[in-house]
């Protein structure tokens, strides 16, 4: 029990977001403002003890490090919820910095819109890296964006007429507002403020829109991410356009701080500064960027104050670097949490986790009615046309050697529980993958109630009402249940990353829309405000899969795919799938399931195929089936 | 025409063999755990300020001088391995933190070794039949050195093409890079060949760092350069492809030489990147690699 009450705290560390909007989500964003109000304050009076003694110095230093707290913000979006860890944010603040100098110095342009577009060539610059994301594995993002630090420095040095090469640029003057030039003072209120904003903005779109969920399936589950219909390199470019914004910014606003930039302005250890803030404060947690840079504010500080140990700077982020990511990876937030629950876990009675079975908690609300509210959202779904939900023609494929379809052409009538069975081998998940475009298929094509299904294009497939599940139920575990079935609405969603970051009408009336839709649907497969709440990982893997199932279904989908779906399942649980599917078909609902489970399949299914080395052997219903003799070679026979 | 093998095909040849060489010493520490060693630029850079102590400095014998950097490069490997790889990935086998980890010893190591060295460049004289100095063979101006590093260059991709064909360590390097938790499960110990790996990544990195040192002086601001061309040569030939990566290397030097000649030496990088960028996006395995079927 102690055991598992630990590996429970341990993921909430790790990534612990509640049912967002609910009183902790609040706390949460409540102590992170607080928390930034308080390093003001703290910065204002704590150096030094005033202003009067080496403030300029000081003043600089607090600016920088509100722009540095700036950069964190952004850079947690694309390294602590997307996962991919860039080194080259101080690439990114060097462009945008150069940026508003140049235009400020050779062309006359005034600061503000010469920081805008610092901020926006960042963001620019920053496009070409995301196509790494797009084929490649993260760390090569990582690896290349470090390369872009070396290269941005190269070009800063050679580009001498732009930007003076080694000299740099100079005689930069402060903003003005209205008539008022802007003193460093001045700045730190106004660098202060914009940080809240910002990181109010962004709470906002992780907590409160479907881009946060989205953010974290394509790091934890990205076939569940495109299977629900977000397309991963959409989601990972522009959360780096969000992150590359935010440095850009911060590096054209840090421009006329100095006043004078050259390129030893910019070095590369600072890029490890930030990573090491945002792991020091909790990767992939609101606060954790405010927490971490303010934590950490001490070491470049102290490091400043002691000349003897300017050598040893590297030494002192690595060391730091090191011991969080062994010792403390889910930052100080996270242990402080674990260690909270670790001494007065005890006496916190837990919700969720426990080990019941589906049967005996959720069979007496089970059993809904025809007229159950989640069955009402599929009925208003698009009218399905054409007789056949999916007709698929001469569809092959080969994996090397390997020949997994050969020349397969299947009908599946609408409005029917379609089983698909063989032995192991026989292509069927490989049909099913086809089928939802997370294979392209070599040869062939497919239809879908009488439209083409474009092949290979597995985040789109939702459009075309085709849902699906995974042999191994891919969740995330670290969000509740509720949250995980939202991600299902995904594709329902109009919300786009630049309104989701202000809490407009529509964006609360989407959520609002969505998380009804999830409970509809979550009620519907059985389960209750038990499995909504508590973390999907600490879920019993029946429940994880009938999650699976209502996260398809939040889809509207018309035609369900089900991998193996009663595998792993208690024969009482499935007696409660096999309810659940009737149901699903009888509002309308197109079911194709792979299956081992012979008694199942001939149960519940109004027509099978059968396949054999990716070939068609026979179809029909059960009793055909059961009697061709070409299936009882096949499974019987050597 | 002569003149361009000599100014540009020739070192291009031998310059990339280093690549290549520290290219191979990525791919050793990658093969068993997928992990990319970000601070093997900085053991090659060790092995050449190592070379400068013992080779240079205390006038050691060549033997023993690079026994004992390559000795120092597999401790340094064995004690990344042990200290920073291992802990991230027994949290996470599949998991990235070792991204973070071996960056920590990059900057480890590059503090200490401005403690020790400082950050003046330091001449290592050159090693006994590889002079730097141009010579001429039959019309061509050839530097012993080049050939040197080329020929050792592809006697250890040789080499270790029979170690991983060959022997029983080898063989099981290699299926624990194809499926880690497979080759558990048929007792393959593969905590131990993580060692092995880093030792022999370490070993060979830091020996190719003091192979380069009469090149480009023992400083530690090659540390950044060498894991840059380290992993363009990896990347490009197909991460554990050796061959690939020697090809690759080959390639890198070709495309340095050439830029240094005919635009400005200060663009190399900037090539660098676009030509890896080009090659990675038509060819995500690299040029030698194998595509693996993403299973769903």
């Amino acid at each position: 029990m102690a055991a598992s009450n630990i590996a429970r705290m341990r993921q909430w560390g790790r990534t612990f977001r509640p049912t967002a909007p609910g009183l902790l989500s609040n706390a949460h964003w409540l102590a992170g403002a607080a928390f930034l109000v308080l390093g003001i304050l703290w910065l204002r009076t704590g150096i030094g003890g005033s202003w009067s003694s080496d403030s300029r110095q000081n003043l600089y230093l607090a600016n920088l490090m509100l722009l540095y707290m700036l950069v964190a913000l952004g850079l947690n979006v694309i390294s602590g919820y997307v996962g991919a860890a860039s080194i080259g944010h101080i690439a990114l603040f060097a462009i945008g910095a150069y940026t508003e100098a140049i235009l400020t110095t050779d062309y006359g342009w005034h600061v503000w819109p010469a920081v805008l577009a610092g901020a926006v060539v960042a963001m620019v610059a920053s496009l070409p890296l995301g196509l790494i994301l797009l084929r490649l594995s993260g760390w090569y993002f990582s690896v290349v964006t470090l390369l872009l630090v070396v290269v941005v420095s190269d070009l800063i040095l050679q580009q001498k007429e732009l930007t003076g090469g080694g000299a740099g640029v100079f005689g930069l003057t402060m903003p003005y507002i209205g008539n008022h030039q802007l003193d460093s003072r001045d700045y730190l209120y106004f660098i202060g403020g914009l940080n809240v904003v910002v990181f109010l903005m962004l709470r906002y779109l992780i907590d409160c829109t479907r881009w946060g969920k989205a953010f974290i399936a394509v790091r934890q589950a990205e076939p569940a991410a495109r299977a629900v219909g977000i397309h991963p390199f959409v989601v990972q470019e522009s959360a780096l356009m969000i992150s590359a914004f935010l440095a850009g910014l911060a590096g054209a606003l840090f421009a006329p701080l100095p006043g004078i930039i050259n390129p030893d302005s910019f070095p590369i250890l600072d890029s490890i500064f930030f990573l090491l803030a945002i792991l020091a404060g909790g990767m992939g947690t609101v606060p954790g960027p405010v927490v971490g840079t303010l934590a950490l504010y001490i070491v470049p500080q102290w490091l400043n104050r002691q000349q003897a140990l300017k050598d040893y700077s590297f030494l002192v982020y690595g060391l730091l670097l090191l011991l969080l990511v062994i010792f403390l990876p889910e930052g100080i937030s996270g242990g402080v949490r674990r260690l909270w629950y670790q001494l007065f876990g005890r006496w916190m009675k837990q919700d969720g986790g426990g080990a019941g079975s589906i049967a005996a908690t959720g069979a007496a609300s089970a059993a809904p009615g025809t007229d159950h509210q989640a069955l009402q959202y599929l009925r208003q779904g698009p009218a399905a046309s054409g007789d056949f939900a999916l007709e698929t023609v001469g569809l092959s494929k080969q994996f090397g050697d390997l020949v997994a379809l050969d020349d397969l052409s299947v009908q599946v009538r609408r409005g029917t529980i379609h089983a698909i069975i063989g032995p192991n081998g026989s292509g069927k998940t490989t049909l099913l993958n086809v089928v939802s475009g997370f294979y392209r298929p070599d040869r062939g094509s497919m239809k879908c109630f009488g439209r083409t299904l474009p092949p290979g294009r597995a985040s789109r497939s939702i459009r075309r009402g085709v849902a699906r599940t995974f042999q191994v139920p891919q969740m995330l575990p670290a969000l509740t249940g509720l949250e995980n079935v939202m991600l299902g609405c995904h594709s329902g969603g109009k919300v786009t990353m630049v309104d989701g970051l202000l809490p407009l009408p529509h964006v609360r009336r989407e959520r609002r829309r969505f998380e009804a839709r999830a409970r509809a649907c979550i009620e519907l497969v059985g389960l209750g405000e038990k499995e909504m709440r508590a973390a999907c990982g600490q879920l019993p893997f029946a429940h994880q899969r009938l999650l699976e199932i209502a996260r398809a279904v939040a889809g509207e989908p018309r035609m369900l795919l089900l991998d193996e779906p009663a595998s792993g399942l208690h024969p009482d649980e499935v007696r409660q799938f096999i309810t659940l599917i009737r149901l699903l078909r009888d509002s309308g609902m197109t079911i194709v399931l792979v299956e081992h489970n012979f008694a199942l399949v001939g149960e519940l299914s109004d027509s099978i195929t059968v396949l054999d080395a990716g070939m068609l052997l026979a179809e029909g219903d059960i009793h055909a089936v059961r009697h061709d003799p070409k299936v009882i070679e096949a499974y019987l026979g050597a | 025409m002569i003149e361009l093998a000599n100014d540009v095909l020739i070192p291009a040849l031998g310059i990339g063999a280093l690549y290549g060489l520290i290219g191979i010493s990525f791919n050793l520490i990658f093969a068993p755990g997928g992990t990319f060693n970000f601070a093997q630029g900085q053991i090659v850079m060790l092995g050449g300020l190592l070379a400068f102590s013992f080779y240079q400095d205390q006038a050691w014998p060549l033997v023993l001088a690079v026994l004992a950097v390559a000795a120092i490069g597999a401790i340094i490997g064995l004690a990344e391995e042990r200290i920073a790889v291992w802990p991230a990935l027994r949290r996470d086998p599949h998991g990235q933190g070792w991204v973070l980890s071996t960056l920590a010893v990059f900057t480890i190591i590059q503090s200490l070794a401005i403690v020790q060295w400082g950050s003046t460049p330091q001449v290592v004289k050159d090693f006994p039949g590889m002079s730097i100095a141009r010579r001429d063979v039959l019309g061509f101006e050839i530097a012993p050195y080049f050939v040197g590093t080329l020929a050792i260059a592809i006697g250890a991709t040789i080499a270790l093409h029979f170690f991983f064909q060959r022997t029983m360590l080898g063989r099981a390097v290699a299926a624990t890079s194809q499926d880690r938790d497979a080759a558990r499960l048929r007792g393959v110990d593969v905590r131990r060949i993580m060692s092995v790996s880093f030792m022999m990544g370490g070993a060979l990195g830091a020996f190719t760092g003091m192979l380069a040192a009469p090149l480009t002086l023992a400083t530690i601001s090659v540390g950044l350069t060498f894991t840059f061309r380290g992993f363009m040569a990896a990347a490009i030939g197909g991460m554990g492809a050796n061959l690939g990566a020697l090809v690759a290397g080959l390639l890198l030097g070709l495309i340095e030489q050439s830029t240094q000649r005919y635009w400005q030496g200060g663009y190399t990088n900037f090539v660098m990147l676009a030509v890896l960028l080009s090659i990675l996006l038509l060819r995500p395995q690299g040029l030698f690699g194998q595509s693996v079927a993403r299973r769903i």
